[in-house]
Protein backbone atom coordinates (compact mmCIF):
# COMPACT_ATOMS: atom_id res chain seq x y z
CA UNK A 1 0.00 0.00 0.00
CA UNK A 2 1.74 3.16 -1.18
CA UNK A 3 -0.26 5.95 1.07
CA UNK A 4 1.64 9.28 1.72
CA UNK A 5 4.88 9.96 3.76
CA UNK A 6 6.14 12.71 5.26
CA UNK A 7 8.11 14.95 3.10
CA UNK A 8 5.50 14.04 0.12
CA UNK A 9 3.45 16.70 -1.72
CA UNK A 10 0.08 16.47 -0.55
CA UNK A 11 -2.00 15.64 -4.11
CA UNK A 12 -3.71 18.29 -6.40
CA UNK A 13 -6.96 18.26 -7.45
CA UNK A 14 -8.57 16.58 -3.89
CA UNK A 15 -11.86 17.73 -3.34
CA UNK A 16 -14.21 17.05 -0.24
CA UNK A 17 -18.04 17.47 0.05
CA UNK A 18 -19.60 18.76 3.33
CA UNK A 19 -21.98 20.39 4.47
CA UNK A 20 -21.28 23.61 6.62
CA UNK A 21 -22.16 23.89 10.13
CA UNK A 22 -24.66 26.51 11.03
CA UNK A 23 -24.50 26.72 14.93
CA UNK A 24 -26.66 28.80 16.72
CA UNK A 25 -28.90 29.04 12.87
CA UNK A 26 -29.53 25.26 13.48
CA UNK A 27 -33.25 26.32 14.10
CA UNK A 28 -33.54 28.31 11.02
CA UNK A 29 -30.87 27.46 8.24
CA UNK A 30 -30.72 24.48 6.90
CA UNK A 31 -26.64 23.57 5.51
CA UNK A 32 -25.74 23.39 2.16
CA UNK A 33 -23.66 20.58 0.75
CA UNK A 34 -20.37 22.34 -0.76
CA UNK A 35 -16.96 21.38 -2.08
CA UNK A 36 -14.01 21.74 -0.43
CA UNK A 37 -10.90 22.10 -3.00
CA UNK A 38 -8.65 20.25 -0.18
CA UNK A 39 -5.36 20.49 -2.41
CA UNK A 40 -6.37 24.50 -2.83
CA UNK A 41 -7.02 25.29 0.79
CA UNK A 42 -3.98 23.06 2.04
CA UNK A 43 -1.52 25.10 0.14
CA UNK A 44 -1.74 27.97 3.00
CA UNK A 45 -2.52 26.22 6.28
CA UNK A 46 -1.38 23.54 8.54
CA UNK A 47 -3.95 20.78 8.48
CA UNK A 48 -4.80 17.35 10.16
CA UNK A 49 -6.73 15.27 8.07
CA UNK A 50 -8.31 12.31 10.05
CA UNK A 51 -9.92 9.79 8.17
CA UNK A 52 -12.53 6.79 9.47
CA UNK A 53 -13.74 4.02 8.54
CA UNK A 54 -17.20 4.93 9.33
CA UNK A 55 -19.11 7.68 11.42
CA UNK A 56 -20.82 6.53 14.62
CA UNK A 57 -18.84 3.43 14.51
CA UNK A 58 -17.59 2.71 17.81
CA UNK A 59 -13.88 2.76 18.32
CA UNK A 60 -14.15 6.24 15.90
CA UNK A 61 -17.24 7.13 17.67
CA UNK A 62 -15.38 6.48 21.59
CA UNK A 63 -12.19 7.18 21.05
CA UNK A 64 -11.22 8.94 17.85
CA UNK A 65 -13.68 11.97 17.61
CA UNK A 66 -13.14 12.44 21.57
CA UNK A 67 -9.15 12.89 21.23
CA UNK A 68 -9.52 15.50 18.80
CA UNK A 69 -11.89 17.18 20.62
CA UNK A 70 -10.09 17.16 23.95
CA UNK A 71 -6.94 18.00 22.44
CA UNK A 72 -8.40 21.08 20.16
CA UNK A 73 -6.22 23.79 22.09
CA UNK A 74 -3.22 21.92 22.48
CA UNK A 75 -3.27 21.35 18.74
CA UNK A 76 -4.37 24.68 17.67
CA UNK A 77 -0.74 25.78 19.97
CA UNK A 78 1.42 23.90 17.58
CA UNK A 79 0.11 25.64 14.40
CA UNK A 80 -3.22 23.68 13.54
CA UNK A 81 -5.64 25.79 11.57
CA UNK A 82 -7.91 22.99 10.50
CA UNK A 83 -9.02 19.62 11.42
CA UNK A 84 -10.59 17.51 8.98
CA UNK A 85 -12.45 14.40 9.60
CA UNK A 86 -13.17 12.32 6.44
CA UNK A 87 -15.36 9.11 5.56
CA UNK A 88 -16.93 7.01 3.14
CA UNK A 89 -20.21 8.21 4.50
CA UNK A 90 -22.02 10.59 2.80
CA UNK A 91 -21.70 14.62 3.24
CA UNK A 92 -25.19 14.09 5.55
CA UNK A 93 -24.38 11.07 7.25
CA UNK A 94 -20.93 13.47 8.25
CA UNK A 95 -22.67 16.91 9.01
CA UNK A 96 -25.08 14.80 11.65
CA UNK A 97 -21.70 13.09 12.88
CA UNK A 98 -20.41 16.53 13.44
CA UNK A 99 -23.38 17.77 15.32
CA UNK A 100 -24.21 14.27 17.28
CA UNK A 101 -20.43 15.34 19.10
CA UNK A 102 -21.84 18.57 19.95
CA UNK A 103 -19.28 20.23 17.20
CA UNK A 104 -21.32 23.16 15.94
CA UNK A 105 -18.55 25.29 14.38
CA UNK A 106 -15.79 24.88 12.04
CA UNK A 107 -13.21 23.66 14.60
CA UNK A 108 -13.39 20.36 13.43
CA UNK A 109 -14.90 19.78 10.42
CA UNK A 110 -16.54 16.96 8.70
CA UNK A 111 -16.14 15.74 5.30
CA UNK A 112 -17.08 13.27 2.75
CA UNK A 113 -14.58 11.28 0.64
CA UNK A 114 -17.54 11.59 -1.84
CA UNK A 115 -16.92 8.09 -3.94
CA UNK A 116 -13.48 6.97 -1.83
CA UNK A 117 -12.01 9.24 -4.39
CA UNK A 118 -8.51 10.44 -2.49
CA UNK A 119 -8.36 7.05 -0.13
CA UNK A 120 -8.41 5.76 -3.22
CA UNK A 121 -5.79 7.41 -4.95
CA UNK A 122 -3.49 6.87 -2.13
CA UNK A 123 -4.32 3.15 -1.71
CA UNK A 124 -5.65 3.36 1.98
CA UNK A 125 -8.78 1.62 1.66
CA UNK A 126 -10.08 -1.44 2.95
CA UNK A 127 -13.50 -2.82 0.48
CA UNK A 128 -15.82 0.09 0.87
CA UNK A 129 -13.90 2.08 3.36
CA UNK A 130 -10.97 4.04 3.88
CA UNK A 131 -8.46 3.02 6.28
CA UNK A 132 -7.85 4.80 9.95
CA UNK A 133 -5.23 7.23 9.04
CA UNK A 134 -4.16 10.55 9.87
CA UNK A 135 -1.83 12.84 7.76
CA UNK A 136 -0.67 16.70 8.71
CA UNK A 137 -0.35 18.96 5.74
CA UNK A 138 1.66 21.79 6.31
CA UNK A 139 1.75 24.26 3.67
CA UNK A 140 0.94 21.74 0.82
CA UNK A 141 3.71 19.56 2.11
CA UNK A 142 3.24 16.11 3.89
CA UNK A 143 4.57 16.77 7.15
CA UNK A 144 3.16 12.69 8.74
CA UNK A 145 0.55 10.42 7.67
CA UNK A 146 0.34 7.00 8.80
CA UNK A 147 -2.38 4.53 9.42
CA UNK A 148 -3.23 2.58 12.26
CA UNK A 149 -3.44 -1.56 11.06
CA UNK A 150 -4.54 -2.41 15.04
CA UNK A 151 -8.11 -2.51 15.03
CA UNK A 152 -9.78 -0.41 17.32
CA UNK A 153 -6.32 1.16 18.15
CA UNK A 154 -5.52 4.81 17.28
CA UNK A 155 -2.43 4.61 18.39
CA UNK A 156 -0.65 6.18 15.20
CA UNK A 157 -4.12 8.48 14.03
CA UNK A 158 -5.28 10.00 17.09
CA UNK A 159 -4.60 13.30 18.44
CA UNK A 160 -2.02 12.39 21.35
CA UNK A 161 0.05 10.80 18.31
CA UNK A 162 -0.04 13.45 16.25
CA UNK A 163 0.63 15.80 18.80
CA UNK A 164 3.82 14.09 19.50
CA UNK A 165 5.01 14.83 15.72
CA UNK A 166 4.17 18.33 15.49
CA UNK B 1 -51.34 -4.30 25.78
CA UNK B 2 -50.99 -1.31 28.89
CA UNK B 3 -51.94 2.60 27.87
CA UNK B 4 -48.46 3.35 28.31
CA UNK B 5 -47.47 0.47 25.33
CA UNK B 6 -49.98 2.27 23.37
CA UNK B 7 -48.74 5.60 24.27
CA UNK B 8 -45.83 4.38 23.18
CA UNK B 9 -46.11 3.46 19.89
CA UNK B 10 -48.54 6.39 19.05
CA UNK B 11 -45.63 8.26 19.73
CA UNK B 12 -43.15 6.58 17.85
CA UNK B 13 -45.15 6.60 14.33
CA UNK B 14 -45.85 10.85 15.40
CA UNK B 15 -42.14 11.00 14.93
CA UNK B 16 -41.61 8.84 12.26
CA UNK B 17 -44.63 10.06 10.22
CA UNK B 18 -43.44 13.51 10.42
CA UNK B 19 -40.29 12.38 8.95
CA UNK B 20 -41.67 9.97 6.13
CA UNK B 21 -44.15 12.55 5.04
CA UNK B 22 -42.26 15.62 5.28
CA UNK B 23 -42.88 17.95 2.83
CA UNK B 24 -40.98 17.60 0.00
CA UNK B 25 -42.61 19.35 -2.81
CA UNK B 26 -41.70 22.00 -4.99
CA UNK B 27 -42.12 25.29 -2.77
CA UNK B 28 -44.90 27.31 -4.20
CA UNK B 29 -44.54 30.61 -5.49
CA UNK B 30 -47.53 32.56 -5.27
CA UNK B 31 -46.17 35.68 -6.46
CA UNK B 32 -45.79 36.59 -10.26
CA UNK B 33 -43.30 38.96 -9.89
CA UNK B 34 -40.77 36.88 -8.37
CA UNK B 35 -37.83 35.49 -11.10
CA UNK B 36 -37.84 31.90 -10.57
CA UNK B 37 -34.26 31.31 -11.99
CA UNK B 38 -33.21 27.95 -13.53
CA UNK B 39 -30.27 28.98 -15.45
CA UNK B 40 -26.97 30.66 -14.33
CA UNK B 41 -27.17 33.01 -17.72
CA UNK B 42 -30.92 33.81 -16.49
CA UNK B 43 -29.09 35.08 -12.91
CA UNK B 44 -27.13 37.03 -14.58
CA UNK B 45 -29.75 38.79 -17.04
CA UNK B 46 -31.90 39.75 -13.68
CA UNK B 47 -29.05 40.94 -12.16
CA UNK B 48 -28.06 42.86 -14.94
CA UNK B 49 -31.39 44.51 -16.12
CA UNK B 50 -32.58 45.59 -12.62
CA UNK B 51 -30.39 48.35 -10.62
CA UNK B 52 -31.48 46.44 -6.79
CA UNK B 53 -32.26 42.27 -7.07
CA UNK B 54 -33.22 40.74 -3.96
CA UNK B 55 -32.03 36.96 -4.00
CA UNK B 56 -33.32 34.31 -2.21
CA UNK B 57 -31.02 31.22 -2.30
CA UNK B 58 -33.41 27.66 -1.20
CA UNK B 59 -33.90 23.67 -1.72
CA UNK B 60 -37.26 22.46 -1.52
CA UNK B 61 -36.24 20.22 1.68
CA UNK B 62 -35.04 22.96 3.63
CA UNK B 63 -38.35 23.52 5.98
CA UNK B 64 -37.37 27.23 7.03
CA UNK B 65 -37.63 28.14 2.88
CA UNK B 66 -41.00 27.03 2.93
CA UNK B 67 -41.40 28.79 6.02
CA UNK B 68 -40.12 31.81 4.45
CA UNK B 69 -41.54 32.08 1.05
CA UNK B 70 -44.80 33.95 1.83
CA UNK B 71 -43.10 36.42 3.13
CA UNK B 72 -40.83 36.72 0.38
CA UNK B 73 -43.65 36.49 -2.27
CA UNK B 74 -45.36 38.90 -0.38
CA UNK B 75 -42.72 41.22 -0.62
CA UNK B 76 -42.33 41.16 -3.98
CA UNK B 77 -45.91 41.94 -4.44
CA UNK B 78 -46.17 44.90 -2.55
CA UNK B 79 -42.45 46.55 -4.09
CA UNK B 80 -41.34 45.06 -7.27
CA UNK B 81 -40.42 47.79 -9.69
CA UNK B 82 -39.56 46.81 -13.29
CA UNK B 83 -35.89 48.17 -13.81
CA UNK B 84 -35.42 49.05 -10.62
CA UNK B 85 -36.37 46.59 -7.74
CA UNK B 86 -36.64 42.82 -8.47
CA UNK B 87 -37.02 40.27 -6.76
CA UNK B 88 -35.40 36.31 -7.75
CA UNK B 89 -35.64 32.95 -6.05
CA UNK B 90 -32.29 30.70 -6.92
CA UNK B 91 -33.15 26.77 -6.15
CA UNK B 92 -29.72 25.44 -4.88
CA UNK B 93 -30.08 21.72 -6.13
CA UNK B 94 -31.43 22.99 -9.77
CA UNK B 95 -29.08 25.95 -10.44
CA UNK B 96 -26.00 24.94 -8.03
CA UNK B 97 -23.76 26.82 -9.76
CA UNK B 98 -24.65 29.95 -8.56
CA UNK B 99 -24.49 29.45 -5.15
CA UNK B 100 -21.18 28.53 -4.67
CA UNK B 101 -20.22 31.29 -6.62
CA UNK B 102 -21.21 33.78 -3.97
CA UNK B 103 -20.00 31.50 -1.22
CA UNK B 104 -23.61 30.50 0.00
CA UNK B 105 -23.55 27.75 2.69
CA UNK B 106 -26.81 27.43 4.42
CA UNK B 107 -30.39 28.21 3.46
CA UNK B 108 -32.24 30.68 3.03
CA UNK B 109 -29.91 32.90 2.52
CA UNK B 110 -30.53 36.04 0.96
CA UNK B 111 -28.61 38.53 -0.84
CA UNK B 112 -28.79 42.20 -2.33
CA UNK B 113 -27.19 42.98 -5.84
CA UNK B 114 -26.95 46.46 -6.81
CA UNK B 115 -25.62 47.00 -10.39
CA UNK B 116 -24.53 43.25 -10.81
CA UNK B 117 -23.16 42.27 -7.46
CA UNK B 118 -23.70 41.48 -3.94
CA UNK B 119 -23.58 44.99 -1.85
CA UNK B 120 -24.71 45.55 1.45
CA UNK B 121 -28.03 47.79 2.45
CA UNK B 122 -27.42 50.49 4.53
CA UNK B 123 -30.38 49.75 7.16
CA UNK B 124 -31.07 52.31 9.93
CA UNK B 125 -31.27 51.12 13.22
CA UNK B 126 -30.84 47.33 12.49
CA UNK B 127 -28.84 44.96 14.87
CA UNK B 128 -26.58 42.81 14.24
CA UNK B 129 -27.66 39.15 14.81
CA UNK B 130 -26.41 35.87 14.03
CA UNK B 131 -28.72 36.06 10.72
CA UNK B 132 -27.55 38.70 9.59
CA UNK B 133 -23.98 39.64 8.80
CA UNK B 134 -22.81 43.43 8.49
CA UNK B 135 -19.80 44.90 6.33
CA UNK B 136 -16.93 46.93 8.12
CA UNK B 137 -19.23 49.84 7.67
CA UNK B 138 -22.59 48.65 8.98
CA UNK B 139 -23.90 47.89 6.01
CA UNK B 140 -25.92 44.44 5.97
CA UNK B 141 -24.01 42.13 3.82
CA UNK B 142 -26.53 39.22 3.48
CA UNK B 143 -29.20 37.71 5.97
CA UNK B 144 -28.50 33.81 6.53
CA UNK B 145 -31.66 31.45 7.55
CA UNK B 146 -35.34 32.99 7.75
CA UNK B 147 -34.95 36.29 9.51
CA UNK B 148 -38.44 37.57 8.21
CA UNK B 149 -37.89 40.74 10.18
CA UNK B 150 -34.29 41.33 8.83
CA UNK B 151 -35.81 40.64 5.57
CA UNK B 152 -38.30 43.19 5.70
CA UNK B 153 -36.67 45.80 6.86
CA UNK B 154 -33.32 45.64 4.33
CA UNK B 155 -36.25 45.24 2.32
CA UNK B 156 -37.53 48.88 2.91
CA UNK B 157 -34.25 50.38 2.78
CA UNK B 158 -33.85 49.55 -1.06
CA UNK B 159 -36.67 51.26 -1.94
Amino acid sequence: MPGLKAGDSFPEGVKFTYVAPTGQLDLTTCGLPIKYDASEEFKNKKVVIVAVPGAFTPTCQEQHVTSYLANLDNLKAKGVDQVVFIASNDHFVMAAWGKANGVKDDSILFMSDTGLAFSKSIGWTKGDRTLRYAIVVDHGKVVYADTDDVPKSIGKSGAEAVLSKL
Amino acid sequence: METSTYLLILFVLFIVGRAVFADRSPIPETSGKVFKITTAAEFDAVVASNTHVVVDFYADWCPPCRAIAPVFSELADSHAQAGRLAFAKVNVDHVNNVAGRYGVSAMPTFLFFEKGSPTGVAVQGIRPRQSVSLTGDGRVDRIRGADKAALQAVVEALL
